[in-house]
């Protein structure tokens, strides 16, 4: 079953899809899981210096922020949710 | 070029000059063909930044994500965002530039002395460009 992952609009022509499944039992190692599917997924969503997610992207799982959970470490199961949502930001100065 | 609902037009304006003199910002929902963009709503969203909301927005993430499942749930996407430009041109900023996504499409709404004024289109050169890129915003044309 796996979990299933949106992504934004500008890693579809990565994934394919704006919807994709993936496995893992946290929100790192479902990363890693579209990482086998879609190579080049992983720089993008992570800063590779770190391997965490980078700062300019938000995760949610379930609908509920993965910052105000356990994060990259967030525990995941079959038949959740997880949203990649950017960081949309920006002004005249 | 982008097609912008009539109602998503009242939309932008009303809440540009609503937020004056700060900066709104929001999510537009509609759908993508090639480079034709249609957006059927413009939906407010808050703008988080605390310390300088007059030059600086930050949209809201939880509420990203609820406009997006919200699109879903109608058939539709999400294809670009808006915010205002209070006293200050309809023009990117080097903020907007390099904050800007890929393949989604950002109205700048200009707000002169809380009265609105103008909004104008743009798009990244780069389908693909993710946070910390180097692409260029190209302007798009908004259908009349």
């Amino acid at each position: 079953m796996g979990i299933k992952v949106r992504v934004p609009a500008p890693l579809q022509k990565l994934t394919g899809s704006a919807e994709v499944q993936a496995d893992g039992t946290t929100v790192a190692e479902v990363i890693a899981g579209m990482e086998k599917a879609f190579p080049g997924v992983k720089d993008k969503l992570c800063d590779p210096a770190t391997g965490k997610v980078r700062r300019y992207l938000n995760v949610f799982v379930n609908q509920q922020d993965a910052r105000f959970l356990q994060g990259e470490a967030t525990p995941v199961k079959d038949g959740d949710e997880i949203s990649i949502v950017p960081a949309i930001a920006g002004g005249a100065r | 070029m982008l097609a912008i609902s009539a109602d998503g037009r009242r939309a932008i304006v009303a809440d540009a000059e609503r937020a004056y003199p700060h900066e709104c910002c929001g999510v537009f929902v509609g759908r993508r063909s090639g480079d034709d963009i249609e957006v059927v709503r413009a939906v407010p969203a808050a703008n988080e930044n605390t310390d300088r909301p007059a030059v600086w927005y930050d949209l809201a993430p939880a509420d990203f994500e609820r406009i997006a499942r919200e699109a879903r749930a109608d058939g539709l996407d999400v294809v670009g965002f808006y915010h205002s430009h209070p006293d200050h041109p309809a023009r990117p900023s080097e903020g907007d530039r390099s904050r800007a996504l890929g393949s989604y499409v950002y109205v700048i709404a200009a707000v002169e002395k809380g009265q609105y004024k103008e909004m104008t289109a743009w798009t990244l050169d780069d389908d693909m460009a993710f946070p910390e890129h180097s692409a260029k915003f190209v302007a798009v044309p908004i259908r009349s």
